[in-house]
Order: structure tokens, then C-alpha cells, then sequence
């Protein structure tokens, strides 16, 4: 049983790590990047490309794949983002998953449609508090709440996160205090472009890399925060680890269709129940 | 005293909308200068244009002799502030995380941020005993209050105020006004835009008054004369006297 | 390209052009097109359906619910099984519908709660669901092998060549067309911008938000249902592999190419799709980043799509300078006002908090029939907040309202309509695409109630209404003077002459009280004055009306009483003069200095007077 919690954690990791992400980007810009997601896929086929033909060590691998996930993030927001100032949520959504897809399907084209292994990391199980737990899963669960942990830190304490926050809440208000609103926004795609995609060589270990895996990483992701409440890291990690606990034991107990299906309404009964989530406010959510 | 803001003919509104048409209007360091009118007369759209909050659609705007045509943030560095109306202060966020967001222009500046809250205590004590509290549960009085604090951060050398009295009760006014003509003192120059006539001419060096999008009145208060016209211009028909 | 005037674009029936594309494209089997041409126009007609339900739902309704691939996919199963238990295919079409739209309303309900993102991730999510959800149920779809043997139509028992079975495709497929764009040109249509553009103009009109939010998500599942019907008998197997990611998101980008807001707009955006990227099979494996960048683009970039250009472009060949028939007749008759039954409106008590801050501390107000009810008070006052608990857009904390002997304390804004209280607001709520006749005539929406139905068949019922619409609001313009821009889109109208259609608008629903909110704000003297003029006219015809204002000259012109609000309590009460001279108004407005020079000189004048 162990076991399965372990598997549940590991993957709930994953679905918070996506979910720090959003936050990021979502409280510096207020826009919710449907394509966040596919950043990890990048990494992922990064790590492929990169171990298996330059065979480059893990560290190098990583910062490489922190460095592309920074530069597609600044794309997609000059190139998808920046232009729709006050059109609306709608079109904000249409783009982003316009980026998702346009990700997904260049993955599709250089890499086809088998999934396929990474080279690091290898297959040996750890036996760890009575359950069985690979050493990749346990660094992606150590990751996820690090990752919140500082990026939560950062975001209260210095003075660029408070800014975020601020503008967040008032733009205007921003502007005149002189937080360059825009600047921000560039930043945290940056940032979480390059978080998500340097995450990419250990996530893809576990998940194999396929040009597919943002989709429902997307969706459970979003999940994730729907229940924690947006905005929020503790949030992120609790939701995340939620969904990825209730995912494993679903598929355990009720069989292989089952897992989505639970998380689907899971998120409906959130949404109509506790739309804020755990740790959001009722106040200036836009989603 | 340095002319420290000079709009000339300025056009601005929203949209088709041209709210403001050809406003001419000079304030000067260590000066205060009250801008009066009555609603719809386009006193906060003025404020806004000169933030750059607004597009301007014709005339300038220039700060110290250099005029002013880019974004809010850069002009907020050359040194404007403007504490908008209905006391815009981040809510969600504590008294003191807005005194120092208020000081974001100057945040790499050695000790601006501890000097400048030290300096806000100081103006405004209620605020250091709030100072960990959200602002959002803050009374009116004192979110306006903090609301000016926030924009003194960074050391404005021209100060424009939107109607800080408004919702306020009468007491807290006085405070707050007392606060705001002392300002000159220390060589600012403000503009404040203001419906209470009586407590502005109490503070004011200068008085525009702005009717339909143009300035009609523009002169000290010593030579204002007979300030029944400014009260025709608010209440119509001159009451009996 | 010649010039058409206004009366005879009005006359020509546009929809004759597309009827005709139809049929043409119905006929192509005589006319001896090729198979591979036939197929390619079932794969546009089919997801042109779909384009169009998604449209209904987004470019209408303005949400995003982007489960129109998995609609499709219920719409398929349901068919393809029931014909595998063999029944015909009216039977089967007719459950794969109800299906659909079961559905529909399923996905769509949680859309009533939730912000558009959150709609567009669930309907997302449940797009993902579908190879899940066919697992589970593979004894009736078949699991991942598919639902296979789905036999050949048959239609009362006579069994369809491939020739026929196109024909009727594409049939369907225009009589799906037909119900669509009859129910979006009627009324219905009509209150679906509104509620899109303005929620809260909707609610001030007395729609049931919920009622016409849930209508869209059925009526979008419609054409799913249809469509998925016509693929499982095509095909003759349904497996899920055809209605996953790739599929809605090939929805998505047809309907932004062709124009969300549009029905036809959905057949270009199919066009374009399958003829464009879908052809050479060599680009088969791009269309994934294809559909990617058109989204990017189409969503930056496309306001309206093909079909808006191509409105622009018919409209542009449009003189507009003549009048129709009818408006010109009202010009000519000059319709006068007619009585007004106004209903006396009470507040008393009334207190709002926001957290920490008293908004209104007992504060009580009343209006009556055939008066003018002014509310003043400088800013921060509270004016608006009262207005907004009087319009049911508040709740108030304590306090009592009564509209004539009815209690109506605690009702929300669209129930309040129903009870005739109308307003207008300070930034006028004009939604985009209406003409000035249009506007008057959303009003009536709930005042002569038409089924969707009988919109989408224009039944006789329907289409005297529509009439009448027309009717009252072409009078009500006249009436105000503006009967001239009847047929003008909305959005061209100058600031002073939206506030004069928006009195209009709140006139047609017969109101017991009207609410005017600042309704001078902005305008110049001669705007003023008109506005002036038609709302004494309106309190002279019986109307309540209570007007929120600054303009000062202006309430004591037309005022019969004013009150004067200040930091949440009604400081004074009177007629113009009497408030006028109050000290506690001259105080809250200017000052107490101005208030002790008011007094001194008031004693002065009355010992003067005495002494005489």
C-alpha cells in the first residue's frame, strides 16, 4: 500500500510542479498558460536529444534545458501573450492552448509518436517507510516542495514577488508605484519556462518522454490548483499531491479506466463546492 | 521657485470621448495649487493624462522642463506621484509591504526604504501601529492616509492628489489636509484636485478651476475676490446674500 | 459593385445565396463529381456542424465550452449502436440528438457556475476523458477496437445508396443551418449578445441568465448530435481515435478563421480547414502545429473572422441614408407619450456595510408617480450603492423597499425587472452588434416571452412578436426624437444620444419606476437640455423617476424633490429652493466656512427684511 502512496506522491509531484508554474505566471500576469505544461515535454525530449546523441552529464543537461524552457517562455509571451493586453480571458485561453499545441505537434513531427526512455536514472527500486519508490520519483517529490518553498519565499519576501503580487491585484496602482507591469510578465514566463523544463530530464524519466505528455499534465495540473486555490504554492503542492494520491488509488482500486474519470470529478465537485480552493481568496480571481 | 510642472494645452479622454479640451495649467516647487470643479468637469481624467495613465491626444506635459511622453513607470521615476482617488492602496497586502512597495522606483538606493518608512511613521503614527496589518482592514481615514505615505516614498518632487477628503469624515479631513499643506515645506510642488473648496483655499497658494474640459479660473488666492463665482459654478443660481 | 440603399438590402433575402450553395453542393453527385470531391464535402459538412455548435456556445453565448468533440463522440455511439440493434436512421438520428444534447446539458451545467476559463478546462478535460470513458462502457461502444457493423441507412426500411446518403448530408446539414440561423436571428439571438456583451444590462432587463445560458448548451449540442449520426453511418465504425485533442482543436481553430459569432462563418472556417491543411497527405503529420499557429494567430488577430470581413464588405456597398417604410411613417406621425402607470417606490432603513465601511447608514427614500425623485451628494456619498440595492444589484443589509403595496426588499436585479423597475446606467450598456432598433426592442424580450422553438421554426408566434418589437421600438424612438437612427448600428451613436436610447430601452419594458444614473454625466449644455427635456416629459406622462446626478443645474431644473446624501445618511429633503439654501448641503459640498457666510448672510437679509 506503501507503495502505491509513494507512486501517488510522486506523480502528484509532478502535477504541483506544473502547478508552481502556473502560479508564477498567473500572479505576475494574470493570464493562465494553458501551454505551461508542455514545458516539461520540452525538457524531457531535451534530456533525450542531449543524453543520448552529445551524452552530456545530468547538471549540463539540466541547465541546457533551463535555458531553452526560458527562451520558448519569453517567445510565448511576446509572441502570444503581450499583443492581447485587455482582450479578454477568451483569447488569452485560444492562444495558449494554440502554443500547447503548436509544442505538442513540432514534438510530433521530430520525434514521432512512440513514447520513448530516457538515459538517465536507472531502474532500481528504493524500499523506503514499507513501500517501494524509485530514486528519480523521490528527487521529483523532494523537488516539487522545495521548489514551492522558495518560490513562495521569494514571491512574499523580495521586492520583484511583492511587486508581482501587487500588480496582480491593481495594474494601475502598480504602474504608479512603478512596477513595470509588463517586465514582470517577461520574467515569470521565463522563470517558469525554464523551472519546468529544467524538471523535464527527472519528470521524463518517470513518465517517459511523448509528444502528448502536456495535455492531461494540463488539465490535472489545473486540477491541482482548483483545489489548493490559485495563487497559492502551499496550495500547488497540497492539491498536487491530492490529485496524484486519489489518481494511483483510483487505478489501484477501481480499475484502469477509472484514474481520469475520478479526477474529473473530483474537479467538478471542487469547483462547484469550494471554487476558491483551500488556500485562495474569493477576491479578483479571473478564472 | 522652479516651474516644476507645466501642462499646455492638453486634450485627453476615453476613447471618441474628448473629456479634456486645450488645458493650460503651471505649478510650481514649494507651491500648492488646488484644481477645483465639479464632477464630469474632468479633473481625475486631467490627473490621469498627466500620469500618463490616459493617452494625451494633444498638447504636453513636461516635468522640470522636460517633457513627458512615455510610460507611467517612467515618469514616476522622473519623479511624479499622483495618489489616485478612492484611496487605491494594494489591499491584500500589509501597511508596511506598501510603504515599500510605494518605494519600488528607489529600491536599490542604500536605505531609501528604511529611511522612507521611518519617515511615513513619523507623518503618519496610526500607520506604524498598523503596520502589520492588511490594509484592506484599515478605516477609511487611515487607508487614505497610507495611500499618501505610499506615494512619498520615493521622494516626489511633484505631488498630485485626487480628492483625498472624499467618504472621509470631517475630523480625519483636517488631519489629513494639515498633512498635505506641510508638504510644501518640504519643496514639493502639489497639485490637488479637490470638491471641498472651503479646506483647499484654507491650504492653497493657487486656484484653477476646470469647467467643461478648460481651465476658467487660474490665479492666487489673495486675488480669488469674491468667491461666490466659485460657488455659482458648483450650486448654480448665486443664493441670495 | 453597384450600390444597394438600405430599404432593399432590408428586402432581399440573404439567405437565398447560401440555400443556393447548398443545393448546388447537394446536386454534385449529378452533376458527376468525382468520389474523392464527395467525401471531402462530407468531412466539410460535418465539421461545419460542429463549428456551428461551438459558435452557438462561444461566439454567441461567449462561453467557452470546448466539448463539442466529445458531443460528437456521444452523438456517434449512440447512433452507431442503436443501428447496429437496428433500428432506421430517423430513430437512431433522433436518440443520437436527445443524446447530445443530454450531454450538452451535463457539461454545460457546471458552465453556469464557473468563470469561462474554468468552463473551457472542463470541457477540455472531458474531450481528454473519452478513450477512458469508452473503456468503461466497451460492452455497448466496443472499447478500443471500436463499435463495428454499423449497417447502411436505411430509411423506412428502404436502404440508402452511397449517392442518397449524400444527399442527405448535406440536406441535413442545411436544415441544420437553417434551424441555427433562425434562432440566432431572432430574439433569442438578440438577448444572447446582450447577456454576452452585459451581464448586468441582461439582469436589468429581467432575463434568467440561467435559463438562456443553458438553452445555448442544448441547442449547441444540437448539431454534434446530428453530425456524430451522419459520421457512424459513413464510416460504418465508430472508435475513439477519430475525437480526441486533435479534433477540438481543429474545431476551435475553424471556427476563429471563419467567425465565432457568425453561423455561416462556420461553413468557411470548415471549408478552409479540410481544403487547406487536410489535403496532401505529405502534411498530414503538420497539421497538429498548423492548427497550433492558427489558433496563435487567429486568436491574436481575429476579431470576427472571414465572415465579419465579408460583412464589412456587404455593408460597405450599403447606402444608409434612406429610411425604412415604417421609420419614415413614425417621422411623419410623431407618436406622442403615452401615460406612463408609474408606481410609487419606498426605501426606508436602509443600511450596507462593505466589511469595515458603512456605505448607507439608514437611509430611507421615496418617489412618486409623475414626479421627478432627485439624489445628490457629493463623492463617496453612497448615492450609487443606493441606487444599486433599489435596482436589486445590492442586497442590503437592513431595510425595507416596497414598489407600490408590493415588498420587494431582498429581490435580485432581473426579478426586480420583472416587476417593472428599469434603468439606465452611467456608462452606457450598449452591446456590440445591435442596431438603435435593436436595442429598444431586447426590453420586450421577457415581456412577450417566444419559445426557442418557434424561434427556430418562425412560427406565426415568433414572428408577430418580432413585429411588435419592431413596432414599439421604432414608436419609442420617434417618441425621443431618434427615430431617424433606428436602423444604425448603436455603436456609431455620440454619448448624449446613448443615454437618450437607453431611456428609450427603459421605457419599453413599462416600467413602474425608472432609475436614471447620472444619466448627464459628460455631455454639453445642448445634450443636457434635451435630456432635461425628455425627462420632465416623461414624470409629466405619469413616470416614476428617481435620477442620480452631480449636475446641480440641471436636478434643480427638473427636480420636483431632492435628496441630498452625504457620508451614507440623507442630510436634507426638500424641494430645489429648499435644499438649495440648506446650510447642511452648502456645508457637505463647500464647506463650513461657506456654510457660516451662507448663515451670516441670511440673518443679514432677514434683519434687513425686518427692519423695513
Amino acid at each position: 500500500m506503501m507503495t502505491t502512496v509513494w507512486a501517488g506522491l510522486s506523480l502528484g509531484a509532478i502535477f504541483a510542479i506544473v502547478a508552481i508554474g502556473y502560479n508564477i505566471v498567473y500572479i505576475a500576469s494574470r493570464v493562465f498558460n494553458f501551454a505551461q505544461a508542455q514545458f516539461v515535454m520540452i525538457g524531457a525530449f531535451i534530456a533525450l536529444s542531449a543524453g543520448s546523441a552529445l551524452d552530456l552529464p545530468l547538471w549540463l543537461t539540466i541547465i541546457l534545458c533551463a535555458l531553452v524552457g526560458g527562451l520558448v517562455g519569453a517567445l510565448e509571451e511576446l509572441g502570444a501573450i503581450r499583443w492581447l493586453r485587455g482582450r479578454g480571458a477568451h483569447n488569452e485561453l485560444v492562444t495558449t492552448l494554440g502554443v500547447a499545441t503548436l509544442l505538442s505537434g513540432i514534438a510530433l513531427v521530430i520525434f514521432g509518436s512512440n513514447p520513448q526512455r530516457l538515459p538517465y536514472f536507472g531502474e532500481a527500486p528504493l524500499d523506503l517507510a514499507g513501500g517501494r519508490v524509485l530514486l528519480v520519483e523521490l528527487f521529483i517529490i523532494l523537488a516539487a516542495i522545495g521548489l514551492a518553498v522558495a518560490v513562495g519565499i521569494i514571491t512574499k519576501r523580495t521586492m520583484v514577488g511583492m511587486a508581482s503580487l501587487a500588480t496582480s491585484e491593481d495594474r494601475e496602482a502598480g504602474a504608479l508605484r512603478g512596477i513595470n507591469a509588463g517586465a514582470l510578465a517577461i520574467g515569470a514566463f521565463v522563470i517558469a519556462g525554464a523551472l519546468l523544463a529544467a524538471m523535464g530530464p527527472l519528470i521524463g524519466a518517470k513518465t517517459f518522454a511523448i509528444y502528448n505528455l502536456g495535455d492531461l499534465l494540463a488539465v490535472k495540473a489545473f486540477v491541482a490548483l482548483a483545489i489548493g486555490g490559485f495563487g497559492s504554492y502551499a496550495g500547488a503542492v497540497i492539491g498536487g499531491f491530492g490529485v496524484g494520491l486519489i489518481e494511483v488509488f483510483a487505478a489501484r482500486y477501481l480499475g484502469s479506466e477509472w484514474p481520469n474519470i475520478t479526477v474529473f470529478v473530483l474537479l467538478l465537485i471542487v469547483l462547484l463546492v469550494i471554487p476558491q480552493g483551500i488556500f485562495g481568496r474569493r477576491t479578483g480571481r479571473t478564472v | 521657485m522652479s516651474e516644476a510642472l507645466v501642462v499646455t494645452d492638453l486634450v485627453t479622454g476615453y476613447g471618441q470621448l474628448k473629456v479634456v479640451r486645450g488645458l493650460s495649467l503651471t505649478c510650481r516647487s514649494g507651491e500648492l495649487t488646488v484644481l477645483l470643479g465639479r464632477n464630469g468637469a474632468g479633473k481625475t481624467t486631467t490627473l490621469s493624462a498627466i500620469a500618463g495613465l490616459l493617452p494625451t491626444m494633444g498638447g504636453t506635459v513636461a516635468l522640470h522642463g522636460e517633457v513627458q511622453t512615455g510610460s507611467t513607470v517612467k515618469r514616476v521615476k522622473a519623479g511624479l506621484g499622483l495618489v489616485q482617488e478612492g484611496k487605491r492602496v494594494f489591499r491584500q497586502r500589509t501597511v508596511e509591504e506598501n510603504l515599500r512597495l510605494g518605494g519600488y522606483v528607489v529600491r536599490r538606493e542604500r536605505g531609501a526604504i528604511d529611511e522612507g518608512i521611518a519617515r511615513a511613521y513619523e507623518r503618519f503614527p496610526i500607520l506604524k501601529e498598523k503596520r502589520t496589518q492588511m490594509a484592506a482592514s484599515l478605516s477609511g481615514g487611515q487607508q487614505q492616509m497610507l495611500a499618501i505615505a505610499q506615494a512619498l516614498m520615493p521622494r516626489p518632487t511633484v505631488l498630485m492628489l485626487d480628492e483625498p477628503s472624499a467618504g472621509l469624515a470631517p475630523a480625519i479631513v483636517e488631519e489629513v489636509f494639515g498633512e498635505i499643506a506641510g508638504l510644501t515645506k518640504e519643496g514639493l510642488c502639489v497639485l490637488l484636485v479637490e470638491q471641498l473648496i472651503d479646506h483647499s483655499l484654507a491650504v492653497a497658494d493657487r486656484v484653477a478651476v476646470l469647467d467643461r474640459g478648460r481651465i476658467t479660473i487660474d490665479t492666487d488666492v489673495a486675488g480669488l475676490g469674491s468667491w461666490d463665482t466659485l460657488r455659482e459654478s458648483y450650486l448654480g443660481a448665486a443664493v441670495t446674500d | 459593385m453597384r450600390f444597394l440603399s438600405l430599404r432593399d438590402a432590408r428586402r432581399l433575402p440573404f439567405w437565398i445565396l447560401p440555400l443556393l450553395v447548398g443545393v448546388v453542393v447537394m446536386l454534385l453527385p449529378v452533376l458527376g463529381a468525382p468520389r474523392g470531391t464527395l467525401r471531402m464535402m462530407v468531412t466539410i459538412a460535418l465539421l461545419s456542424m460542429l463549428v456551428a455548435g461551438l459558435n452557438i456556445a462561444f461566439g454567441y453565448a461567449g462561453e467557452l465550452a470546448l466539448g463539442q468533440s466529445a458531443i460528437y463522440a456521444a452523438g456517434a455511439y449512440f447512433a452507431g449502436y442503436f443501428a447496429v440493434q437496428g433500428l432506421d436512421l430517423p430513430i437512431t438520428l433522433v436518440i443520437a440528438v436527445i443524446a447530445a444534447m443530454g450531454v450538452g446539458l451535463l457539461t454545460g451545467g457546471p458552465g453556469l457556475r464557473l468563470g469561462s476559463w474554468s468552463l473551457g478546462m472542463v470541457t477540455f478535460f472531458l474531450v481528454l476523458l473519452l478513450p477512458d470513458i469508452v473503456a468503461l462502457l466497451r460492452e455497448y461502444t466496443g472499447g478500443s477496437a471500436g463499435l463495428s457493423g454499423i449497417p447502411l441507412p436505411s430509411v423506412f426500411g428502404t436502404k440508402l445508396d452511397s449517392e442518397t446518403y449524400y444527399m442527405l448530408v448535406i440536406a441535413m446539414t442545411i436544415l441544420v443551418f437553417a434551424l441555427l440561423r433562425n434562432y440566432v436571428v431572432s430574439r433569442h439571438g438578440n438577448a444572447l449578445k446582450v447577456m454576452r456583451e452585459s451581464p448586468v444590462l441582461a439582469r436589468s432587463l429581467g432575463y434568467s441568465i440561467t435559463r438562456i445560458k443553458l438553452s445555448a448548451y442544448v441547442i449547441s449540442a444540437m448539431p454534434a448530435g446530428v453530425a456524430g449520426t451522419l459520421f457512424a453511418y459513413q464510416e460504418g465504425y465508430v472508435s475513439d481515435v477519430s475525437f480526441g485533442f486533435s479534433m477540438a482543436v481543429a474545431i476551435l481553430a475553424a471556427s476563429i478563421i471563419g467567425g465565432s459569432a457568425s453561423i455561416y462563418g462556420a461553413a468557411f472556417g470548415a471549408a478552409i480547414l479540410v481544403i487547406g491543411p487536410l489535403r496532401a497527405t505529405a502534411l498530414q503529420q503538420f497539421s497538429l502545429p498548423f492548427f497550433g499557429l492558427l489558433l496563435i494567430v487567429g486568436g491574436l488577430f481575429f476579431r470576427g473572422g472571414i465572415a465579419e470581413l465579408l460583412q464589412r464588405f456587404v455593408r460597405a456597398r450599403i447606402i444608409k441614408d434612406d429610411l425604412m417604410p415604417d421609420v419614415e411613417r413614425a417621422i411623419a406621425e410623431k407618436a406622442e407619450l403615452p401615460a406612463i402607470a408609474g408606481k410609487p417606490l419606498r426605501a426606508s432603513g436602509i443600511v450596507k456595510r462593505f466589511g469595515g465601511n458603512t456605505a448607507l447608514a439608514g437611509v430611507d427614500l421615496e418617489a412618486t408617480p409623475g414626479r421627478v425623485t432627485a439624489l445628490i451628494g457629493p463623492n463617496g456619498s453612497g448615492k450609487t450603492t443606493l441606487l444599486n440595492v433599489i435596482g436589486g444589484f445590492l442586497k442590503a443589509d437592513e431595510g425595507v423597499v416596497t414598489l407600490g403595496d408590493r415588498d420587494v426588499t431582498g429581490l435580485a436585479a432581473h426579478q426586480l425587472a420583472a416587476a417593472g423597475i428599469a434603468r439606465t446606467f452611467q456608462t452606457p450598456q450598449i452591446p456590440k452588434g445591435l442596431t438603435v432598433a435593436e436595442v429598444v426592442q431586447v426590453a420586450r424580450y421577457r415581456a412577450e416571452p417566444t419559445s426557442i422553438v418557434s424561434g427556430m421554426l418562425t412560427l406565426p408566434g415568433t414572428r408577430r412578436a418580432m413585429r411588435r418589437d419592431r413596432e414599439e421600438a421604432v414608436r419609442l424612438l420617434s417618441i425621443m426624437g431618434i427615430a431617424h437612427l433606428a436602423d444604425r448600428p448603436a455603436e456609431e451613436l455620440p454619448l448624449g444620444t446613448r443615454r437618450i436610447l437607453e431611456v428609450a430601452r427603459a421605457l419599453a419594458a413599462d416600467p413602474a419606476v425608472l432609475l436614471l444614473d447620472e444619466p448627464a454625466s459628460g455631455l454639453d449644455e445642448s445634450d443636457v437640455d434635451a435630456l432635461s427635456e425628455v425627462i420632465r416629459r416623461l414624470a409629466e406622462a405619469g413616470a416614476t423617476i428617481v435620477i442620480v446626478e452631480h449636475n446641480f443645474e440641471m436636478v434643480l431644473r427638473i427636480a420636483d424633490r431632492i435628496d441630498v446624501l452625504h457620508l451614507g445618511r440623507m442630510i436634507a429633503g426638500g424641494t430645489p429652493e429648499e435644499v438649495r439654501d440648506d446650510p447642511e448641503v452648502i456645508e457637505s459640498y463647500l464647506g463650513k466656512a461657506a456654510r457660516e457666510r451662507a448663515e451670516k448672510a441670511k440673518a443679514e437679509s432677514e434683519a434687513k427684511g425686518e427692519s423695513r
